[in-house]
């Protein structure tokens, strides 16, 4: 390799400015399955109790709130299934690749499809026409209600899995699923598809309503927050390659880190993108300065972007 | 016919990371050396995939893991283990002599 050839990861930059040295991003790196099943030890009976909260509220007035929490939680898988994309959830890579799948079954999210998209989304972060999962900064409020509404989300996530069912994979998505990928990615979204399929067939059948009121709707009342917080990771960030300023962590409480799969620190994890969830505050110890922190949290963020939406900052740009 | 390669050194052995992963740049490129439970092995630092510095990878002792996109790759014979990395690593020829790591590399024309 020449070194013009290299692709500098954000870490090289790092080490290179003696914020971390190769040993100590060694330990950080290192996997254990041991976190994360904890950590699951704690979330699924989470899981049940919101959801027992929805089987106490019915007929009541708390029906909806309790769906509406309910699918906070639900929506949060997306951070599990994010950390198992990365294979640092767990130690044992086949239970990335399980516990991911089921994610993705929860939120419709398809886990091949996902890790090979966010694979460019780490490589082109913030760069207009390359990072596939990049959210402009919205031109009004307008805008920016709309996207926290998931109305644009769903509607793009749904017709995703329905061109992927029928075999088609367009020209964006071609530049990051290699040509040997693209039958599984195929097969994936109709095996999704079939999966909803039979439930809302056996549901209608069975005259079953349980997945409506315990996971679709709640799920669908969740959203806008995902979105909300998704949009804390980079909107309202300058859109260049630049790590140091183009991602945002977010200071914010022990229950939404706890939700989130620490991806709060999510500067740090695009810098060391093989650092486990689990380590990632010790990353952040280390980095300090080199990332960009936004102390008030996620509420302190979209006053950020919503300064710069309504003129009150001039908008972050490529500039 | 003269030999179209030929063993260059690379890098003490005492000099290596144990049980880890060392970069070393010389004879203008920069290789990965791998500590691995079955000896020492060299590639191309470049991650096949798109490019990433696999030194800064996560190494367990058999397999590196790419720090940009989590690609898998065997070490020993450079072959990818997990998506992204559809390609193998390339690998380069080693051997340890008097406690050096030495490579084959093609002679220049
Ligand atoms: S650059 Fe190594 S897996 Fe993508």
């Amino acid at each position: 390799m020449n070194q013009a050839d290299q692709v500098l990861t954000p870490i090289t930059q790092a080490i290179n400015e003696g914020a971390i040295t190769r040993r100590e991003l060694r330990q950080l790196m290192s996997r254990s399955d041991k976190p994360a099943l904890l950590r699951l030890a704690l979330w699924l009976p989470l899981v049940f109790f919101t959801g027992y909260l929805i089987h106490l509220s019915i007929d009541t007035r708390w029906f909806i709130p309790a769906m509406f929490v309910h699918g906070i939680v639900l929506v949060h898988h997306f951070s599990l299934q994010h950390e198992c994309v990365h294979y640092t959830a767990f130690k044992t890579r086949w239970l990335n690749d399980l516990v991911g799948n089921v994610c993705g079954l929860i939120i419709m999210l398809p886990n091949r499809f996902f890790r090979y998209e966010h694979c460019d989304h780490h490589t082109y972060t913030q760069r207009h026409g390359h990072d596939p999962e990049m959210i402009v900064l919205p031109a009004s409020v307008k805008g920016y209600l709309w996207y926290l509404s998931s109305v644009p989300y769903w509607r793009a996530k749904i017709s995703e899995l329905y061109r992927h069912s029928i075999g088609h994979i367009n020209n964006a998505e071609k530049k990051f699923i290699p040509k040997e990928e693209r039958r599984t990615i195929v097969l994936e979204a109709r095996l999704m598809a079939l999966f909803y399929v039979c439930i809302g067939v056996y549901s209608v059948i069975q005259g079953w309503s349980a997945p409506l009121w315990y996971w679709l709707v709640p799920v669908v009342l969740g959203e806008p927050v995902m979105r909300a917080i998704r949009m804390t990771e980079h909107v309202g960030r300058p859109t260049v390659g630049d790590m140091k300023v183009n991602t945002r962590s977010n200071r914010v409480s022990m229950p939404w880190q706890f939700l989130c799969w620490n991806m709060n620190y999510h500067a740090e994890h695009h810098y060391a993108s093989s650092v486990p969830f689990h380590a990632l505050p010790l990353l952040s110890n280390k980095l300090g300065s080199h990332v960009y922190t936004e102390n008030r949290g996620y509420v302190g963020a979209h006053i950020d972007m919503l300064a710069q939406i309504v003129g009150r900052k001039p908008r972050a740009s490529a500039g | 016919m003269p030999d179209a390669y030929e063993w260059l050194s690379l890098i003490a052995v005492q000099q290596l990371e144990r049980g880890d992963i060392t970069e070393v740049t010389a004879h203008g490129r920069t290789f990965a050396v791998y500590d691995t439970a079955a000896g020492i092995t060299v590639s191309d630092a470049r991650c096949p995939h798109a490019g990433a510095n696999l030194c800064l990878g996560y190494f367990d002792g058999k397999s590196v893991e790419c720090p940009l996109h989590q690609g898998l790759f065997n070490a020993t014979t450079g072959a990818a283990l997990a998506a992204p990395a559809t390609r193998p690593l390339k690998m380069i020829e080693s051997r340890v002599q008097n406690h050096t790591v030495m490579i084959k590399i093609a002679r220049p024309l």
